[in-house]
């Protein structure tokens, strides 16, 4: 269904089905209560004349998961969200983070298996001294995307030796 | 067009051409699937209220300044770096939902700040050239990220860590086109404060 400029009436003029099936029918089967399934969604433009619902999806997993590796990898329970986006989707993203040598840990999100720029991630520097643990959160913009179902892990990684950990992890993705 | 609320029919009177034409046609074409419209580059755009009986597109959009790591030390207030920004530019008759991102440290005990200002502007940032003044909401500390630069004993001074905030601004005085941009300051000018990975995600509301 695809939506019609309606017709303009003519006094004394025969109003046809057809044209109430294409200006009036057709017409209100694309608004936005026509195309709703389910509470907490957004509504958002899809294209000319056309508007789609979108979803809203979180996943937590609280458990305290640690990594010394230093290429991007999914810890035990990720999180992850699987959801179906438009052009556009906003990604947040908080967790602990602490680590105890001298390097650097990243916490970021990996979208459809790709390997999470730095920019993405939360951060935690460490100078070997002291152990911060602080819960940090960053949101991510992904805005050229091809539409359609996108999955978004979260992903660790440590600049040189570790461990990194992480505690309270947490990723929402809110599709546009 | 605006939206007219629809009249209810009578038993045994006739629709007439007048009546289809502003209860359904006007009516139909101040909805979303009517006004819906083509993709802008990166904008994406989500529908809501724009004052009674009307709604319309608030663009979400999505700007990065990943490099270089750069500095201020100006403690007098917020500034822009070498490379300014990143910033948004979109309508809006509300305000806005800001959420951003940075990774920023001091070389001293002192702070550093993230914030981000609103002012009145053209779709590409740019502020009227007016004698009279333009509206801005300037930049505080109560909307910045934050770094302490008085980390534990033995701690590195220049440690960091990348973090954000999510904040609703609605404050707008009149529909338009408004800029949010972040901007940047240290606590003391004895301090030289970096700054990396900006990343600034704006929705109008």
């Amino acid at each position: 269904m695809a939506w019609t400029t309606p017709i303009t009436a003519v006094a004394n003029s025969t109003f046809q089905a057809s044209q109430w099936n294409s200006s009036v029918r057709d017409n209100l089967a694309v608004q936005a209560p026509a195309i709703s399934t389910t509470n907490g969604r957004l509504i958002v433009s899809n294209g000319v004349n056309t508007v789609a619902e979108r979803e809203i999806a979180q996943s937590i997993d609280d458990a305290n998961v640690s990594t010394s590796s230093t290429t991007f990898v999914t810890l035990g329970g990720g999180p992850a969200v699987t959801i179906t986006t438009g052009i556009g989707c906003l990604v947040f993203v908080s967790s602990n983070i602490g680590i105890a040598t001298n390097n650097t840990g990243l916490y970021g999100p990996s979208f459809n298996g790709d390997t999470p720029a730095s920019g993405r991630c939360i951060m935690q520097d460490g100078d070997g001294t002291v152990t911060r643990d602080d819960r940090l959160g960053v949101t991510v913009g992904f805005m050229t995307l091809t539409p359609g179902s996108q999955t978004i892990t979260l992903q660790a990684r440590v600049t040189g030796g570790g461990p990194v950990s992480m505690q309270k992890r947490r990723i929402i993705g809110m599709a546009l | 067009m605006a939206w007219n609320t629809p009249m209810t029919a009578v038993e045994n009177s006739l629709l007439t051409a007048a009546q289809f034409n502003v209860h359904l046609r006007d009516n139909l074409l101040e909805t979303e699937a009517a006004r819906a419209t083509a993709p802008v580059g990166d904008t994406a755009r989500v529908w809501g209220g724009d004052g009674p009986n009307r709604s319309s597109e608030h663009f979400v959009k999505d700007r990065n300044v990943d490099s270089p790591t750069e500095t201020t030390s100006t403690d007098e207030g917020y500034t822009d770096l070498a490379t300014p920004g990143p910033m948004c530019s979109m309508t809006t008759a509300s305000g806005f939902l800001v959420m951003m991102n940075c990774q920023l440290w001091t070389n001293t005990v002192n702070d550093a700040f993230a914030s981000y200002t609103i002012y009145e502007s053209d779709i590409n940032g740019v502020a009227p050239d007016s004698e009279a003044g333009f509206f801005e909401s300037p930049a505080n500390t109560s909307r910045s990220i934050h770094t302490d630069g008085a980390w534990p004993a033995g701690a590195a001074a220049n440690a960091s860590n990348r973090q954000g905030v999510v904040q609703l601004w609605g404050n707008v005085p009149v529909k338009g086109i408004y800029t949010v941009k972040m901007v940047y300051k240290v606590s003391s000018n004895d301090a030289i404060g970096s700054f990396a990975q900006r990343r600034l995600q704006v929705m109008a509301i």
